[in-house]
């Protein structure tokens, strides 16, 4: 070894030995991808998590020992934590380039699919730095100063969250599972395949409500609307509200507003409606009902004007558009989006659990060790859907990441404040 | 009131801006100060109108969130005069913000009452706010690092100026781990976990990462003068933009719920 080399990785370790071994661990990880191909998804799960999460707090932990110290010191070091973040950083901008594949899908067979491209977060170099990274983190936490607890805690939330996240992917269960009205589910889709749960749904309703549809301006030949797009958006108006034209303009219907060359306005509007013959609609509220307007467009160049009831049509009625003429364009009202879906529901578990609740989307309920979401309906079919999807997820970690997220705001917000104040240097 | 009263209130604003900067170059720093911010002010009642009209918060479209990033960035240089005299940050923030409410003028979009399912969720406000208001910080964050970079140690008062870039990046750095935080809360609500590898959170990994290096540069004193720690400042507010701006025209964008 010449002199200058033994100078570069004396003793405590800087700059340029952090960015070597973390390229080293990197390289690594890529030899490991080639001999044994990408890591399992579910690996590693319970209890071999937990052992490495062990290994990890000991290592951390053993910065505090004075006859170690001196080597241990570089896992809290300023420069691997720069060369640390700066590798996961590069990772997480290859993730942010390239389009990734779902876990479990095959990627393709060229050394870049091999080299985990496709899939770095089951690849082998991001596992591993992911690892180093905790072990970091969990150093610095050991050694860092309490005094200055905003960044202690910064440390700490990030340490426990990565470490639930991470080291608890290989134990989180997912899985889908569709129930009709009135019937009874205990099967859920899941990566694996059907699998079978320890709970069941039983269905009992299932409730969509629906905001006012929209009128637009489609092209007759193409069908092609000029509805949903961004700009078109422009051409669109909400028959439930007033808009806010000059109050001469509304007379004595619902709402009004210009698409285009037109002036439309709503006479009538009905959200749950039938129709009953001759292009006309009646209120009705049932299931599989439409809504329904009755509009007159007049064109401001031209001075025609056409009356007629619009409906954008659901699994039972067709739409039934408004044509303006002998123009190549008619007045349509478009499928009304979602306001509200819940299910109704009664959960069985096997331990004798009985639970009668509803669920809907940013509101899951907690059964046992699941959590049950509102994934989806029969969008077709709209308030008519028979059934209801079900998201199921289980993860035994997330608790520890929730004190993780917890303790890391906690840090965050005093970074934010100590910082208004004007005290931190 | 409708996004029709921004046709009047934008341009308000905009020549309150105009005027406050004019007043500030002609040395009337008082009356320039007052003017601007008084064209915050008649953004913060749009804002508040909008709210009360829509009712829903006014967070959802493009256009909304360049509201609310005119009226913070706005503030934020009106604060930052107010704190540390920094006349070239009341400047360029007003010049900004009225370049948003431009860009809004020009590209109206109507702005409908309709709000999806997972949106209507208590983390939805905290987690845009926090945002822009990061994003501001962040912003004055990287201008204060290119000047840094472009001036000679002595002009511009470095310390002064180190102060500010340092203040800016830790409070912008706190409120946009806070808003990743409420949004990873949200998302474990709505999607069912709370960190999915979605393209706008990767870029917000990258964002992340891009500055917490820049912080950590810069707490080590052998690297106090490091000019990579003041290069990541624009480069992670580039990182920033990509992941707010950027993002749909990436070829990761299609696998993203994040796109709108």
């Amino acid at each position: 070894m010449s002199s200058k080399a033994r100078r570069v990785w004396s003793i405590p370790w800087g700059y340029r030995e952090s960015l070597v071994i973390v390229l080293a661990v990197a390289v690594g990880g890529l030899v490991a991808q080639l001999l044994i191909g990408p890591r399992p998804g579910d690996w590693p799960s319970w209890p071999t998590n937990l052992y490495i999460l062990a290994v990890i707090v000991i290592l951390a932990a053993a910065t505090k020992l004075s006859r170690w110290s001196r080597f241990l010191s570089f896992f809290y070091s300023l420069p691997l934590a720069v060369a640390l973040m700066g590798a996961i950083g590069f990772l997480a901008l290859v993730m942010g380039l390239v389009p990734q594949l779902a876990l479990g899908t095959a990627p393709p067979e060229s050394l870049w699919g091999r080299l985990g491209l496709f899939q770095v977060t089951s690849s082998w170099p991001f596992s591993f730095l992911y690892l180093l990274t905790l072990v970091a983190l969990g150093a610095t936490v050991f050694r860092w100063p309490r005094k200055k607890w905003a960044a202690f805690l910064n440390h700490l939330g990030l340490w426990l969250l990565l470490s639930a996240a991470g080291l608890g992917a290989g134990d989180r269960e997912r899985g889908v599972m569709r129930v009709r009205e009135g019937a009874l589910e205990w099967r859920a889709m899941t990566s694996k395949g059907v699998k079978e749960l320890d709970l069941a749904i039983r269905l009992d309703d299932f409730i969509l409500e629906e905001y006012p549809a929209r009128l637009a301006l489609v092209d007759a030949h193409s069908g092609q609307a000029l509805p949903m797009e961004k700009d078109s958006l422009a051409f669109s108006i909400d028959p439930s509200l007033t808009l806010s034209l000059s109050p001469s303009h509304l007379g004595s219907s619902l709402a009004s507003g210009r698409i285009g060359d037109y002036f439309v306005e709503v006479l009538q509007f009905f959200s749950k409606a039938a129709p009953m013959g001759e292009g006309k609609f009646i209120r009705a509220i049932y299931q599989g009902s439409v809504q329904a307007a009755l509009v007159r467009a007049k064109n401001s160049l031209s001075g025609e004007s056409f009356e007629g009831w619009l409906t954008p049509g659901n699994s039972t009625f067709p739409p039934n558009p408004l044509r303006l003429g002998k123009s190549n364009q008619i007045l349509a009202m478009v499928r009304p989006e979602p306001r509200l879906f819940v299910s109704k529901v009664k959960i069985y578990t096997k331990q004798g659990q009985e639970i009668e609740s509803t669920i809907l989307v940013n509101h899951p309920l907690r059964a046992g060790s699941w959590l049950i979401y509102q994934y989806d309906y029969d969008t077709a079919a709209g308030q008519a859907s028979s059934w209801s999807g079900f998201e199921l997820t289980r993860d035994p970690w997330l608790d520890l990441a929730y004190v993780g997220f917890i303790l890391w705001g906690l840090g965050c917000l005093g970074l934010v404040l100590r910082n208004a104040k004007g005290k931190s240097s | 009131m409708s996004w029709q009263w921004h046709n009047w209130l934008g341009p308000v604003s905009i020549v309150l801006w105009f005027l406050g900067v004019l007043a500030v170059a002609f040395g009337r720093r008082k009356l320039g100060v007052g003017l601007i911010f008084f064209g915050t002010v008649v953004t913060a009642i749009f804002i508040a109108g909008l709210w009360i009209h829509l009712e829903r918060p006014p967070l959802k479209t493009m256009g909304e969130t360049r509201l609310w990033y005119a009226f913070l960035l706005s503030l934020a240089g009106v604060l930052a005069y107010r704190r540390w005299s920094y006349l070239w940050l009341l400047i360029f923030s007003a010049t900004v913000s009225a370049v948003f409410v431009i860009i809004n003028l020009a590209r109206p979009e109507i702005h409908s009452k309709t709000l999806p399912p997972a949106l209507q969720s208590f983390y939805f406000v905290p987690h845009v706010v926090l945002y822009m208001l990061a994003y501001s910080l962040l912003a004055a964050a990287a201008v204060g690092a290119v000047m840094r970079l472009s001036s000679s140690r002595d002009n511009l008062s470095p310390t002064g100026l180190d102060n500010l870039i340092q203040h800016a990046i830790r409070a912008g750095l706190g409120l946009i781990m806070l808003g990743l935080i409420t949004g990873a809360l949200w998302a474990k609500e709505a999607w069912g976990h709370y960190w999915s590898w979605d393209p706008k959170e990767t870029w917000a990994l990258v964002t992340l990462a891009a500055y917490l290096i820049s912080l950590h540069l810069a707490a080590d004193p052998r690297k106090k003068r490091s000019s990579l720690a003041m290069i990541l400042l624009p480069l992670g507010f580039l990182f920033l933009m990509i992941t707010w701006l950027g993002l749909t025209y990436l070829p990761t964008a299609p696998t993203s719920v994040h796109v709108y």
